[in-house]
């Protein structure tokens, strides 16, 4: 049995908008252990949820993989290669078999995967009993448990509940008692505590850590918050502009950053943190500039308009990536000058050709 | 003193369940007389428990529903009773942010559209004065001038999120409802929100009840901060010493609890959780409603509510 338990390999995903299409992610390679918690970080729009959509089979209409390999416990879940209906009904149907089941889910937008209409007991219990595991009994008594688990008081009233009836972090509890319910083997945590108050948030994170050391589950956590990373997260890999830039245990991140995205976001965020929130009005530091435009990337770092580092050759070659030992590495051209060097020489001699 | 843009009195807001069989009825008190002011360019921050009547609080205040107990006055004028007839020159005044980006944003309109949809409903600009407008907000929340014609599921959490802002600040409002509008985004973006935010603010005098879950954003954007309690405000003073020097012991509780962002520090300072459940909003305990989880709690806090009591700067309700 492998040690890795999901592993994305080169994957790219774009979509088709009227504008034109966006390209998404781009060759992005990494992969989640048995009973370890990955942390998915990195900008808004860098492409944290399109990752997991795609393990999922989950993207909207106008998305597709265009390349990549999605192994999960050994079986392939990129429709890439793929030919035929049959072989293609085939993949969905295996798909549908793993989706809350042994791929647990808790989608960044809670509202759009509960059903209005359904009181929340019809759809707690309803995703036990689909996959044929329990009986409707068990799957009532399992739901209540896990409701009351992720700190919901008197769960056996609130089954008989609509979403509606909920403040916004009792929804989101539902879709993480939900998910937590089928007892899956990965669990995909999308901004799971955002509405949550600290407490409770400190609650489900224990619950979290509890699965992952306990049952072995492995996790995938995207977040914003690097607080919650920072007490969760065994691993993190951090995107950029739909590539990874840099991966690294929680330490080598934290303490040995190497990639000046993941610098910028710890210093605005230590420097917040330091000072407690008690900033001057209009003195809250972030990166300047704006995150790059996915219809229209060039060839080059996609950080480069935005980093104080920049060289003329990060605007043009895409950076190569460079291992610090153990399983640290980033893209970036800081790290791998000599290489640098030598293309920027190539490129100076290929134009002096062109020009003399 | 000028008038507050803002002050309740006694607000309550009750919803009405049916649980089991027999159709029996049961009250949740969502807000259970909350008393406060805003005064005009004042941000009042509001944090607590998930589920402890935050969001209802913001939408009672804004009549988007209505109270069941209590008062509101905005800029002076008792709006408690109007109809919605009579509140429509009061709408265009109070806005609001919401929480979930994607319940709020209909996925049939363009983007384009929805940040149009207020001033068309409202009919405040010709159309050639909407359009530039429209771009004109995109702008200020940092969105293309091409997404304009991109439907809401195109988007990223974050990006959602600025349509949203985009719309509630059309019609130049005076006082809008945040309601946690910066949770579902990154570092960099929120710091641009809330500066956005305070430079509006600065700009226009507005004033904000900003609900957030991060305490030391909802710190800075915030001149005093209330920290409410299964519909009750147990907190509510200057941001700083609200924060530094918080007096009930459920607001120390919630300023020990934020995590830090370092490994080291994390791993050695795990926050204690807390014993003891979270009550149920619809069997209010007699009593503090902290109690139950209280580590100081007396025979007197399980009786006795205690009152909002001026202590200081601020005011705490809790007997300690
Ligand atoms: N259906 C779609 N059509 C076109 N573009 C899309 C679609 N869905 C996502 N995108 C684009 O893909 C990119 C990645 O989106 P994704 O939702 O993965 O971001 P994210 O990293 O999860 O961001 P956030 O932190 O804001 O949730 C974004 O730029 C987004 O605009
Ligand atoms: N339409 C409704 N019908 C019945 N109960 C409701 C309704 N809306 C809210 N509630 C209940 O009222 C209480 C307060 O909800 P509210 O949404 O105000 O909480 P909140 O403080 O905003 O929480 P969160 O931080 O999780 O968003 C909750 O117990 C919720 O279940
Ligand atoms: S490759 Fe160049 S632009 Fe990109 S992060 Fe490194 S130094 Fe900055
Ligand atoms: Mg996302
Ligand atoms: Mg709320």
């Amino acid at each position: 049995m492998s040690e890795r338990l999901l592993e994305i390999r080169n994957l790219s995903v774009s979509f088709d908008t009227a504008q034109g299409t966006v390209r998404a992610l781009r060759d992005v390679s990494f992969h989640v252990n048995r009973g370890e918690i990955l942390g998915l970080v990195g900008e808004s729009g860098s492409g944290k949820s399109v990752s997991m959509l795609s393990c999922l089979g989950l993207l909207p209409a106008n998305g597709r993989i265009d390349n990549g390999s999605i192994l999960f416990d050994g079986q392939e879940l990129s429709p890439v290669g793929l030919t035929g209906r049959g072989a293609l009904r085939q993949h969905e149907a295996m798909l549908r078999s793993i989706r809350g089941n042994r791929i647990g889910m808790i989608f960044q937008d809670p509202m759009t995967y509960l059903n209005p209409v359904l009181t929340i007991g019809t759809q707690l219990t309803e995703g036990l009993t689909a996959h044929g595991t329990c009986s409707r009994q068990e799957a009532w008594q399992r739901a209540v448990e896990m409701l009351r688990k992720v700190g919901i008081s008197e769960p056996e009233r609130r089954m008989k509940q609509y979403p509606y009836e909920f403040s916004g972090g009792q929804r989101q509890r539902m879709i993480i008692a939900s998910a937590l319910a089928c007892e899956p083997q990965l669990l995909i945590a999308d901004e799971p505590t955002t509405a949550l108050d600290v407490t409770v948030q400190a609650q489900i994170l224990e619950l979290i850590r509890r699965l992952a050391r306990e049952n072995g589950t492995a996790v995938i956590m995207i977040t914003h918050d690097l607080g919650v990373v920072a007490s969760l997260c065994d691993r993190i890999a951090v995107l950029y502009g739909g590539k990874v830039c840099e991966t690294g245990t929680a330490d080598e991140i934290f303490y040995e950053t190497k990639h000046p995205y993941t610098a910028g976001l710890l210093r605005s965020v230590s420097r917040r943190a330091a000072s407690g929130g008690k900033t001057a009005r209009g003195t809250l530091q972030s990166i300047p500039g704006t995150p790059p435009d996915l219809l229209h990337l060039g060839s080059g770092c996609p950080f480069a308009a935005r980093c104080g580092e920049a060289m003329k050759i990060c605007r043009d070659y895409y950076p190569a990536e460079t291992a610090f030992g153990g399983e640290h590495s980033a893209a970036c051209w800081l790290w791998c000058r000599e290489k640098a060097a030598e293309l920027t020489e190539a490129q100076d001699r290929e134009r002096g050709e062109r020009h003399g | 003193m000028a008038e507050p843009i803002i002050r309740v009195e006694g607000l309550e807001k009750h919803f009405q369940i049916r649980t089991g069989g027999l159709g029996r009825k049961m009250l949740i008190h969502a807000v259970n007389g909350v008393s406060l002011e805003i005064a005009k360019g004042e941000t009042l921050g509001i944090v607590g428990e998930s589920g402890c009547g935050k969001s209802t609080l913001g939408r009672t205040i804004l009549k988007v529903l209505e109270p069941d107990a209590g008062h509101i006055w905005c800029d002076g004028t008792d709006i408690t009773g109007f109809s919605r007839r009579q509140m429509r020159p009061w709408r265009r005044r109070m806005q609001m942010i919401f929480q979930d980006p994607y319940a709020s944003l209909n996925p049939r309109f363009t983007v384009g559209e929805l940040i149009a949809e207020p001033m068309a409903i409202y009919r405040t600009h010709g159309e050639a004065e909407q359009r530039e407008r429209v771009q004109e907000l995109l702008q200020i929340v940092g969105l293309k001038p091409d997404h304009i014609r991109r439907y809401p599921h195109e988007f990223s959490g974050g990006q959602r999120q600025r349509i949203g802002i985009a719309r509630a600040l059309a019609l130049e409002p005076e006082f809008i409802v945040c309601d946690e509008p910066i949770s579902a985004l990154d570092v960099s973006i929120q710091a641009q929100i809330v500066s956005l935010l305070e430079r509006i603010q600065d700009e226009k005098k507005l004033s904000y009840l900003f609900i957030a879950h991060d305490l030391t954003m909802v710190r800075h954007i915030s001149h005093r901060i209330g920290v409410m309690y299964m519909g009750e405000l147990v907190e509510i003073g200057p941001a700083d010493e609200v924060c530094e020097h918080p007096v009930h012991p459920y607001t120390k509780l919630l300023m020990s609890a934020v995590p830090i962002p370092d490994p080291v520090q994390a791993r050695l300072q795990r926050p204690q959780l807390t014993e003891g459940e979270v009550p149920s909003p619809i069997d209010l305990p007699k009593g503090c409603p902290f109690a139950p989880r209280c580590p100081h709690a007396t025979k007197q806090c399980r009786e006795l509510v205690p009152p909002l009591k001026d202590v200081g700067d601020r005011q705490v309700a809790c007997f300690l």
